[in-house]
């Protein structure tokens, strides 16, 4: 019986992974590879976190041999954007890449690389398929030493003259990063998506007030509440919010909550091609940001 | 009930908010309605984006307006805010560099043209100015450009639907996946801004109007377009146009041109600091400070009372400076018994503070910070910091009191709370400078803390001490040329962009050339029981004792035998 609707047990799949330090990154590998029938793993290796993530790789590397799944390392440099952008397009681009036989673990993967590759596989036509694993637990911060904020490539909006700036932050646990957005881009309006429910000690670290907090004296503040877990639901309420300023806003969207989020604002974008995806570049994160995985994946279909 | 003290970010302030709150400063308007290509540089929340509005072709006829005065249409200030999602676009790091730079004019000069036409359109008089033109202009830009204008709308309007129609199709190009091809059609200063310019000039309203095109923010150009920005700067003729370009400093904005020259300040610019010098309530910047808090009073609360009466001091403060005062001026007397008035009252100047924080028992708490000319001194010249500590005093004054219940002074007990509250926190925003700050790493918010920890105990010694200038609180760097410097250069840069140290250009008093002053942002000295009032002296500290306190937490050296006559203290390095 097929693990998911949306994979066969008679596909052999590209699973395409980026190297990360979390335990979640090899478990992922190690549990994909037991739901589905992996025969390659395309490993997207950022040189410049290798200091953190080449236990992960040997981990990777005695799974890949134990399993005979084909190992193809990909090394990027974070740093260089350009160079990230144009390899994530040859690896979609790669003949073997073809509808319906790959599926990206997006549990560590950095948002603008999830969207890079949404991009590059529309491009080319053909649908990808995702899997999540959420952890066991969350450590008690994520990143520092951040970078300036910066507009994903291709998908920087259309903006027009005579509009305000509107910024849309679906939240997470680090305040530091709401209030980096919003000084940076210093917007009219500012929409916080507050992320629902219990998981993860959630209503004590992501609190609405404290958020607003962050943005006092610099923007005006409204919000409303999101789940990103469910995804179809998340789209549609990001989607109602973006109909709301659309007439009247330039409107930039940041993911900081669920990694789940950041496909459902890509939902949005296709909708909205107008508004622009932002994220933050970040030089250094927690080691023990998350321990353990969940064994219940959360599987799906990437937009097309 | 609002709080007067609200910092609200200029740019979303509406024409009448920007009418009631600003303060003008006649040294910086004369500046920026000159007809020379200016630079206005100052931090955040020194007020660059308030000026530039303030000036505006918008605001200055809604000012002549409400005067009832005809606008004289002699000098046009277009703004053009570069936070925007346009200017904040990376495609073109996709592309080579010719086209780079073609693209990013391409976006400016748009921008440039819409903010032009859609700001000349809100004066009354422009539609009569333009009603025999129109028609002939419209020709004459269809035929420039190749392009077709809309036919029921006048010049200005048909340009700026122009511009609007032109923007989105370029981005919706740029952005097209399935297309790496370039935009080809891209128009510049030169092809765009100036024939409309032009044609404008040809209408006799505009005749003789003298265009200022204010980008706000342009150290958020990316580096094409700065060259762009230099390269027009670096035009000669300034009879219809001129620049005046805000950027936070220079370490932000470089210099360059498109052509790999580079613009000089005196040549091509003249470049004026938006921080000011605090010296003293009497100071330009004093006298703005009463201004600003005595018009949100009024604004806000109706209250049409000096400020020094909303935040009265500590009547025991008041009592011990007094008692110290007159403690200092006994020993002016012994110290100097022929003495002149200047000298006693140079020496009263000099301790009569020192003295105040000196009698405090080891064990007392902090001072009770208050009043308001501590207030202005807080700010270190910076409007930002000024309503800093004013709004967390009347937040705290309405959960003391109710909501409801008129606030008509701040008790100096809140005053005292409040500052120390709001300095605590200053000091506790440099932990978290790793995670806010772009480009600082751990090891710099660690070097960060240690220099400003170090600093504070210096200014502590040094405010204890029998010598010249106990509370010379600025500083310079000497020995700037060694290693450490250019070390030392990169924390410098982050403490400035996080606002806990402010760097001012001025003439050294020993040799007349111009020199780096630096201070700490006042809001932390009263975390350390220190003095926030300043005095006229600066102390010399070598780059190696700064760096050997950033890095290895070593105290920064102080030898009372150092000191010499003139106040100036040199610390040796060990």
């Amino acid at each position: 019986m097929a693990p998911s609707t949306f994979l066969s047990n008679k596909i052999k799949y590209n699973l395409i992974s980026v190297l990360g330090w979390e335990e979640r990154c090899y478990l992922g590998v190690m549990k994909t590879s037991g739901i589905i029938s992996v025969s390659k793993l395309v490993l997207l290796v950022f040189k410049d976190y290798l200091k953190y993530t080449s236990s992960n790789l040997g981990r990777i590397k005695e799974l890949c041999l134990e399993k005979r799944i084909e190992l193809q390392i990909v090394e990027l440099s974070y740093s260089r954007t350009a160079d990230a952008w144009s390899q994530i397009g040859s690896i979609i681009e790669h003949p073997a890449v073809k509808k319906e036989n790959s599926i990206l673990d997006v549990s560590t993967m950095p948002r603008e690389t999830i969207w890079s590759f949404i991009f590059f596989a529309r491009k080319k036509n053909i649908e990808l398929r995702f899997i999540y694993f959420k952890p066991l637990h969350y450590g008690d911060w994520l990143c520092k030493e951040p970078d300036k904020p910066r507009l994903l490539y291709k998908h920087s909006g259309v903006a027009e003259f005579g509009k305000s700036t509107a910024l849309i932050i679906l939240t997470g646990f680090d305040y530091d990063r709401t209030s980096q957005l919003v000084r940076f881009y210093e917007p009219s309006l500012t929409v916080l998506g507050i992320q629902k429910g219990i998981q993860f000690d959630n209503q004590q670290r992501n609190i609405q007030d404290q958020h607003a907090a962050e943005c006092k004296g610099q923007t005006t503040v409204s919000f409303f509440e999101i789940d990103a877990y469910d995804l179809r639901a998340a789209s549609a309420i990001l989607d109602d919010q973006i109909k709301r300023l659309k007439p009247d806003y330039n409107i930039i969207v940041s993911s900081l909550g669920p990694k789940l989020s950041a496909i459902s604002i890509y939902d949005v974008f296709l909708t909205h091609p107008e508004i622009a995806l932002t994220y933050v570049p970040t030089k250094e994160y927690n080691l023990s940001y998350s321990t353990g995985i969940d064994l219940e994946p959360i599987i799906g279909i990437l937009p097309a | 009930m609002r709080n007067p003290f609200e910092f609200e970010a200029a740019s979303n302030l509406s024409d009448e908010e920007i009418l009631d709150f600003y303060i003008e400063d006649h040294n910086f308007s004369r500046f920026i309605l000159s007809s020379r290509n200016i630079f206005l540089s100052g931090e955040r929340g020194t007020g660059k984006t308030m000026t530039l509005l303030y000036n505006s072709f918008r605001i200055e006829y809604r000012k002549a307006k409400n005067l009832g005065i005809p606008f004289t249409f002699e000098k046009i200030g277009i703004h053009i805010p570069c936070k925007t999602p346009l200017i904040y676009k990376k495609e073109f790091e996709l592309i080579a560099d010719f086209r780079a730079f073609l693209i990013g004019e391409h976006y400016l000069s748009l921008y440039i043209l819409h903010e032009l036409a859609s700001n000349l359109q809100s004066a009354d008089e422009t539609e009569t100015a333009f009603e025999n033109s129109n028609e002939t202009l419209k020709t004459e830009f269809e035929y420039i450009t190749s392009s077709k204008l809309h036919p029921s709308h006048s010049f200005l309007k048909s340009i700026e639907l122009f511009v609007k129609k032109e923007v989105i199709d370029t981005q919706r190009k740029v952005n097209d996946q399935n297309s790496d091809e370039f935009y080809y059609n891209t128009y510049s200063f030169n092809s765009l801004v100036l024939p409309v310019l032009r044609m404008i000039k040809s209408v006799k309203l505009f005749s003789k109007s003298h265009f200022l095109f204010m980008l706000d923010d342009a150290h958020d150009l990316n580096s094409y377009q700065i060259q762009t920005v230099n390269s027009w700067i670096a035009y000669r003729d300034h009879s219809d146009f001129s620049f005046k370009v805000a950027i936070t400093s220079d370490r932000e904005y470089s210099f360059t041109t498109a052509s790999g020259g580079s613009i000089i300040e005196g040549h091509d610019f003249t470049k004026v600091e938006r921080e000011n010098p605090y010296r003293s309530s009497g100071s330009d910047f004093g006298k703005m400070a009463r201004d600003i808090i005595g018009r949100r009073l009024k604004l806000y609360l109706g209250i049409d009372e000096n400020p020094e009466s909303f935040f009265p001091i500590n009547p025991e403060m008041e009592e011990d400076l007094a008692t110290a005062k007159n403690i200092t001026l006994a020993k002016a007397k012994l110290k100097f018994p022929k003495g002149t008035p200047k000298q006693i009252n140079d020496y009263v100047y000099k301790y009569a503070r020192a003295e105040y924080f000196r009698s405090r028992s080891g064990k007392a708490n902090l001072p009770p910070y208050s009043g308001f000319d501590t207030i202005v001194q807080l700010s270190t010249g910076v409007i930002r910091n000024l309503l800093t500590p004013c709004y967390e005093m009347f937040d705290m004054a309405m959960s003391e009191s109710g909501d409801n219940k008129k606030i008509d002074h701040i008790p100096w007990h809140i005053q005292s709370k409040a500052i120390e509250k709001v300095s605590k926190r200053k000091w506790e925003s440099i932990n978290s400078l790793h995670r806010n700050v772009e480009g600082c790493s751990e090891l710099q918010k660690e070097y960060i803390y240690n220099l400003f920890n170090n600093l504070a105990i210096l200014l502590r010694q040094r405010l204890y001490s029998d010598i010249s200038e106990p509370r010379a609180i600025k500083f310079k760097i000497s020995d700037a040329s060694r290693d450490a410097m250019r070390r030392l250069d990169s924390i410098i840069n982050i403490a400035q962009k996080a606002q806990l140290l402010y760097v001012r250009l001025g003439r050294d008093k020993d040799n007349g050339e111009n020199t780096l002053y630096y201070e700490l942002n006042r809001l932390l000295l009263p975390d350390r029981g220190l003095d926030p009032v300043g005095q006229h002296s600066t102390i010399s500290i070598r780059a190696s004792a700064l760096w050997n306190a950033a890095s290895k937490d070593k105290k920064i050296p102080f030898d009372k035998l150092e000191v010499k006559q003139n106040g100036t203290i040199n610390i040796p390095f060990e």
